[in-house]
């Protein structure tokens, strides 16, 4: 004779997660943050962040904001540093596969919602396509004013010089600004903005970008955006204006001149070579100079 | 007696395209989107009616105008309220509590009064639903700000002066402020508080 359960699970199809794997209350509740938070760009709403089924440091947050705004028709890509192959990527990729079934890609041009990590891709985004960053720690001012209470009320007031200090501080140690990645910005003139590790070559990508940039920090519990066609500002000094890095050689394996090149150990006698760091755009590189080598014999 | 209607037939595939339409039209102010996937709860029109059951639940203070009554003359604002309390367990509220407001277009509103958020917490901002007569009529506004690649012209419906007057010259700074939803039938387009409005003077 047969078991309740043994008739439920053949007449059913296996009850597995809610779409997205939060409960419906939750996603309101963080769908209401991001709306508020693109009514304010720049600005860190707090939300009510939940356990995930994975550590803090592993884009918690961006997993809460991709699972909130994912539907059934989204194309989802993620990246990690760049890359669609690394851990980070490949197991946030199976787990929304999982608990949404819905379709994923390594191509920038095909989703329609990309989570990353610490890079933004190199193939500009469009309008229709939304940026969720993974944000370890939200806060600009967290390593000058270590309490909550005041960087509250610094970012109230718009007080912001001790930032400028900061970089200011560099220029007088190395005689350049040398923060090279989580770059301060200023959105919108208001608010002044972590824009999460990414290196400071993104920066520029930002300002007036296409794409919708939600950003969540899982572990410290914030939200905020960066809606379309919005000015982002790297800080800098009229004497030690922005830049962004540059290298001697192109991409080792793709010719690119124009992408950010990740430095890679090749052997045990420090030999390295440069790679682009965003591979679906390196592998699109190779496939365009294979084509044209085709046809130019 | 009033009769529960039907809320959203699939409630987290909805509740979530909803949310996407209202994300595009908040991020680009100006941008009209079509909300579709129910008929709203009479006297609210469709896309607010969707607004609400996508967004609200017991932590979001509603409040319904009565004069959204004039609309519809046969639907009363208590049988909205008794659907929505329903579906999203929202707790009706006065206006000067309320996270998420509905009110008529021809309506006189004491926007001082709303709540527009604090200086460290501007989010406690009220999300203030505007039920239109039609985008396509009412004096012309040019919009500019985030999310408008150089500036949009857009008609908002015949608005009442205290709207009008708060869109042009807000009696809140930056970044403190009310978000705006304008609704009308299945279409919404969102001012957003970093939006500057213009009145494009009649020819």
């Amino acid at each position: 004779m047969q078991s309740f359960n043994q008739i439920v699970s053949a007449t059913e199809p296996e009850q597995d997660y809610n779409f997205g794997y939060l409960d419906e209350q939750t996603k309101r509740m963080i769908r209401r943050a991001i709306l508020k938070g693109v009514a304010l760009p720049g600005y860190q709403v707090a939300f009510g962040g939940r356990e995930m089924p994975m550590p803090y440091g592993w884009g918690t947050g961006g997993i809460m904001l991709s699972a909130s705004i994912l539907g059934q028709d989204d194309v989802f890509k993620v990246i990690d540093q760049g890359a669609d192959d690394t851990t980070n990527a490949v197991s946030i990729r199976q787990f929304f596969a999982k608990v949404c079934h819905l379709e994923t890609t390594t191509e920038t041009a095909k989703a329609s919602v990309i989570q990353t990590r610490h890079r933004i891709p190199e193939q500009p985004l469009r309008n229709d396509q939304i940026l969720v960053f993974q944000v370890p720690i939200p806060e600009p001012l967290r390593f000058i004013e270590p309490r909550e209470t005041e960087t509250k009320k610094m970012h109230s007031l718009g007080e912001y010089g001790s930032m400028q200090v900061k970089l200011y501080e560099d220029i007088v140690k190395y005689g350049y600004i040398a923060t090279s990645y989580a770059y301060p910005v200023m959105v919108h003139g208001r608010y002044l903005m972590d824009p999460s590790p990414i290196p400071k070559f993104d920066n520029p990508k930002m300002h007036q970008s296409n794409a919708l940039m939600l950003f969540g920090a899982g572990r410290e519990k914030r939200i905020y955006c960066i809606p379309p066609y919005t000015d982002v500002a790297s800080l800098d000094f009229e004497d030690h204006p922005f830049s962004i890095q540059q290298w001697q050689a192109p991409c080792s394996l793709c010719g690119s001149e124009t992408s950010f090149l990740d430095e890679v150990l090749i052997d045990d006698q420090g030999q390295r070579m440069f790679v682009c760091s965003d591979t679906d755009y390196c592998q699109g590189q190779l496939a365009k100079n294979a084509a044209e080598e085709a046809l130019h014999g | 007696m009033s009769i529960i209607a039907p809320g959203f037939s699939q409630p987290v595939e909805h509740s979530q395209s909803c949310f996407r339409q209202v994300l595009k039209a908040l991020s680009e102010p100006g941008h009209i989107v079509t909300l579709d996937k129910h008929l709203g709860f009479a006297p609210l029109c469709a896309s607010a009616t969707q607004i609400l059951m996508s967004l609200c639940d017991q932590h979001t203070p509603l409040y319904l105008s009565p004069r959204l009554e004039e609309i519809d003359g046969d639907a009363t604002i208590n049988q909205a309220q008794r659907n929505l309390t329903f579906h999203c367990n929202t707790k009706p509220s006065a206006l000067v509590n309320a996270d998420f407001a509905v009110v008529s277009h021809s309506e006189g509103v004491n926007m001082a009064k709303l709540k527009c958020g604090t200086d460290t917490s501007p989010e406690s901002g009220t999300t203030l639903l505007v039920q239109s007569n039609g985008f396509d009529r009412g004096p012309e506004f040019k919009l500019t700000g985030p999310g408008i690649e150089h500036s949009r012209t857009v008609q908002l419906g015949n608005l009442s002066q205290s709207l009008v007057e708060y869109l042009i010259n807000p009696c809140h700074t930056y970044p403190l402020g009310i978000d705006i939803l304008l609704c009308h039938q299945q279409q919404l387009l969102a001012i957003s508080r970093t939006t500057k409005v213009e009145l494009i003077p009649c020819m």
